[in-house]
């Protein structure tokens, strides 16, 4: 029978699947303790769901942690009704001391809900939930643990309120979260970290306030190192059927430079299926070749990075869009060029676009001549394929 | 009589679990690795979702139902198949609901929630109906493995609660869902969707040569067909033309092996004409699925049957160029259209499956298009005509060639056919290799013709100053002639004529028609002799026909 690898596509991996990250956890588990609230930022299919769930099923000493998607809140009193019930969870896991800490909420009489046995129960009449949010989060400040909740894809429900009840509503949401994170003794005994696959930055200023971020501590999650790359490569083919010599796991590293997981697990899982149906059990360099060819004649894989530039920056997305396919058929331009093709477009502030658009979010980078280059041949080569500089 | 066998070709979920199991032929590969990632599927562990995405009759809904059976007595899981026909799903909650009545009739002790019918809004059972399942099924200790059977639908309609859905699947390992879907849908690729890029996506590619023919072999055997295993035996040729012009479906080659058991010695055109009666069904259904706009650039790409540049629909559609693009984006992706994207020059697209082209054009275009069909008939009156030693696989094409005991007639005879068929299917690349690999032995005044038609102008050149002496001895010269004209070689044709009397006395009227097609401005009458009109109108109409056919 054959073993495939431990590969995982489209979900967050856990468990036995979860490739352990210890750098960047330790980073999030530092600021959490120094009491700050976290940004966690990455472009898309890089791994952050699995490392906060990875963190979030750890067990601390100190800290209380919870992760949820709350991806399906459309308001603000869903938020805070979300809020109160992850506090109510987190508390629960914390076996040492659940129950001082509801001891004290019970104590503290919080208008609007009845503590029963470690659990809270909402009064059905109307109630203000964010009063009741605060008033247990000021209620849980007495306690000598920390609760940490992981609110995924918050980005996409400051959205969503705000196209419901309006940028005033979401406004003041941020600006009450803002002010647990201003006040030591909340910040003590209360930890959040923001994180989703839609740019927190690009929601808020939407709204326009750009500075309601300024406070958070934002940790970007970098590609693997090339040990880190060589161990996931094993992790992925522990006990698996399928072998990946040296030489081939060198050439992975060359074919993708930028060692991002997803691409990784891209290359393992269709060089695992190909070896399968061919009956052999080495992933050979040119199976990784054929794999990688296959990668990019497949439209799906990389779409993402064009829907980002033409969702969230389609006022310059021509612009944009002509640069990468410039660069994807010249390998390299210098910044002279872009502004040539900025002129095309009437775009005056072009530098600084590049920078915070197609080089903060990983698609361009540049070498050491000082040329602009795509950040992961993978996606150059990809792109080269599916668009031609006429278009 | 063909309706007797036992080939099922739809509706593979009412048969039994034995017979599924059974007839569970091909894409074994695929079955297995699904089932050991099913098998290691745990509540800690993350959980694959998955998307077979093919064309109807590709085997989506057999896969399916493969796994349900696999499941069915487990310990571990409970599979539930929501078929495909289920017009009852157009929210969340519908779909929680399906499932608790599915695990009632498999006998667990599950009530949908209580459900207050005085109430005008039900959203709330998005949420609790999702509870009872989750609540059970932890009690239970179990998971679901949901096979939802064209989940795009099922994702259109439940829209406004695909969030929630992304988040329970995100916060909970009570599902693990596995779907079939015919098209790649916005569902998945949309950037702003909560489903973007969430399901691992398994295309069903075309079945292999090997997997046809362990395909042919279990029906023969299962139907007590005998014919069948014969027809593998003595016309694999036949076996791979149907597997290429049906571009590898399972349920078009059903269709057209039971043809082909039934009408032996059927020929070329009359049994063209019955394939298509026969598996009317299968496109028409295929075209329904198709918005106006899709169907309107399906047809006309159809009629041009090479395959085409954007800017070549901008002309047929009258549709802008963006519109057209965008929906040859979606046809590629559900698997009806395929680009090739050639190293120099724009990105050209055809209908994938050549059947399915050949249908519309039988069906659904005008008069002039349904004829271009003719030649396609002339692919099949090749296999039908052949002698049975000559198989038309390439290799053995190759090894005839370079065979120094065979006839040059015979040699002639199979590169013809050969390279016709490639050329008539536009498949440039394997008759170059044919080309490339008979050259040396064979000088066939139409090798010149297939190199215009590469485009290995260099050769064309050289080769062609060799013509006027080979011409005359050949059959071909006709053709030869002909078809240099479909290649707009106009100036070398009239030249030739004018150096060789000889030959244009023979083919005078082809002769004129190389002058008219030079200058369109020309008078027929005055330079046309009057009874040879007729034929000079032929050979134009062959010439402009053709021309459609390849630019």
């Amino acid at each position: 029978m054959r073993i495939p690898c431990k590969t995982i596509i489209g979900t967050a991996a856990e468990g036995n699947k979860y490739f352990q990250r210890k750098k960047i956890e330790s980073l999030i588990l530092r600021a959490l303790r120094k009491g700050n609230f976290v940004h966690f930022t990455a472009p898309r299919r890089t791994g952050k769901t699995s490392i906060l769930k990875e963190l979030a099923n750890e067990t601390y000493d100190d800290l209380a942690c919870i992760y949820e998607d709350i991806e399906s809140d459309k308001t603000s009193a869903d938020l805070y009704k979300r809020l109160i019930k992850l506090i109510e969870k987190s508390i629960n896991k914390s076996e040492s001391w659940r129950k001082k800490i509801w001891t004290t909420i019970t104590s503290k009489k919080i208008k609007g809900i009845n503590v029963l046995d470690g659990s809270i129960a909402l009064d059905d009449n109307e109630i203000d939930y964010k009063q009741v949010f605060l008033d247990l989060v000021t209620a849980i400040s007495e306690s000598e643990i920390k609760i940490v909740l992981f609110l995924d894809e918050f980005p996409d429900v400051i959205n969503n309120i705000r196209e419901n009840e309006g940028s005033e509503v979401a406004l003041n949401v941020l600006h009450t979260l803002r002010s647990l994170r201003q006040t030591s003794e909340f910040s003590q005994s209360f930890g959040l970290v923001f994180s989703g696959s839609v740019g927190l930055t690009h929601i808020i200023r939407k709204i326009g306030r750009s500075k309601l971020l300024n406070d958070l501590k934002v940790i970007e999650l970098e590609p693997l190192t090339s040990e880190e790359s060589n161990n996931f490569i094993s992790f992925l083919t522990e006990c698996a059927t399928m072998y990946v010599p040296m030489d081939t796991r060198n050439h992975i590293q060359t074919k993708l430079r930028q060692l991002i997981p997803y691409y990784i697990q891209l290359i393992i899982e269709k060089g695992d299926e190909w070896t399968e149906d061919n009956n052999r059990d080495t992933l050979t360099v040119a199976d990784v070749d054929l794999m990688y060819q296959k990668l990019i004649t497949e439209n799906d894989k990389f779409i993402d990075w064009v829907d980002r530039i033409k969702t969230y920056f389609s006022e310059h997305s021509k612009f944009l869009l002509q640069v990468l396919t410039t660069i994807a058929h010249r390998e390299e331009i210098v910044m002279q060029e872009v502004l040539n093709i900025a002129n095309q477009h009437n775009i005056e502030d072009f530098e600084e676009i590049i920078h915070q658009v197609l080089m903060a979010d990983g698609y361009l980078t540049k070498n050491e001549g000082g040329k602009l280059i795509f950040a992961s041949p993978l996606l150059r080569d990809w792109w080269k394929y599916h668009y031609s500089l006429s278009k | 009589m063909v309706e007797s066998y036992h080939i099922t070709t739809h509706q593979v979920s009412q048969l039994s679990a034995g017979e599924i199991k059974k007839g569970f032929i091909v894409r074994k590969n695929l079955l297995n690795r699904m089932l050991i990632k099913i098998n290691r599927t745990n509540r800690i562990d993350s959980i694959q979702h998955t998307v077979f995405v093919g064309p109807r009759g590709s085997g989506k809904s057999s896969m399916l139902n493969r796994i349900k059976v696999e499941y069915l007595e487990s310990d571990s899981f409970i599979p539930i198949y929501l078929p495909e026909e289920q017009p009852g799903l157009y929210r969340l909650f519908d779909v929680w609901l399906a499932i608790i009545d599915e695990m009632v009739a498999l006998g667990y002790e599950i009530h949908r929630p209580e459900i207050d019918i005085s109430q005008d809004d039900f959203s709330y059972l998005s949420k609790t109906g999702y509870t009872v399942i989750s609540e059970f099924l932890q009690k239970e200790n179990k998971q679901i493995i949901l096979l939802m059977d064209n989940i795009d639908r099922v994702f259109k309609n439940i829209d406004d609660d695909k969030a929630l859905l992304r988040e329970l699947l995100q916060n909970h390992k009570d599902l693990i869902i596995i779907g079939g879907s015919t098209e790649m849908s916005e569902d998945f690729w949309d950037y702003g969707d909560p489903f973007y890029q969430f399901f691992k996506v398994v295309r069903l590619e075309d079945l292999s040569k090997t997997e046809v023919q362990d395909l042919l072999i279990h029906w023969s055997e299962a139907n007590d067909l005998p014919q069948i295993k014969d027809v593998l035996r003595t016309n694999p040729g036949k076996v791979e033309a149907i597997r290429h012009m049906t571009g590898g479906n399972p349920r078009t080659i059903i269709m057209f092996i039971r043809l082909l058991v039934d009408n032996a010695h059927a020929q070329g055109f009359e049994y063209l004409q019955d394939i298509i009666d026969k598996t009317t069904s299968i496109y028409q259904e295929r075209l329904k699925q198709l918005t106006p706009q899709q169907r309107k650039i399906v047809v006309e790409l159809a009629s041009i049957w090479q395959p085409a540049t954007v800017e070549q629909l901008v002309q047929t559609c009258l549709m802008p160029s963006s519109l057209i693009s965008a929906q040859l984006n979606k046809l590629q992706k559900s698997r009806i259209v395929e680009a090739q994207k050639p190293k120099k020059g724009k990105t050209v697209y055809r209908l994938k499956e050549r059947m399915f082209n050949l249908y519309l054009i039988m069906t659904q275009a005008g008069a002039l298009q349904k004829k271009r069909a003719r030649y396609l008939t002339d692919f099949l009156e090749v296999w039908y005509d052949e002698e049975e030693q000559y198989s038309h696989d390439f290799e053995k094409a190759s090894d005839i060639a370079n065979d120094s005991t065979a006839s040059y007639s015979s040699k002639e005879n199979l590169l013809d056919d050969q390279i016709f068929i490639h050329y008539l299917l536009n498949n440039k690349i394997v008759a170059a290799k044919l080309i490339q690999s008979l050259k040396n032995d064979i000088s066939n005044p139409l090798m010149n013709i297939y190199d215009l038609w590469l485009g290995n102008f260099e050769m064309y050149q050289h080769q062609r100053e060799l013509i006027p002496y080979t011409l005359m001895a050949s059959n071909h010269a006709g053709t030869y002639l002909k078809e240099s004209l479909v290649h707009y070689q106009n100036e070398w044709i009239i030249q030739l004529f004018d150096k060789n009397f000889e030959l244009k006395q023979i083919f005078e009227p082809i002769y004129f028609a190389a002058l008219l097609l030079k200058d369109s401005n020309l008078d027929l009458s005055l330079i046309v002799p009057e009874p040879m009109l007729g034929l000079v109108l032929d050979v134009i109409k062959y010439v402009k026909v053709r021309q459609g056919f390849y630019y």
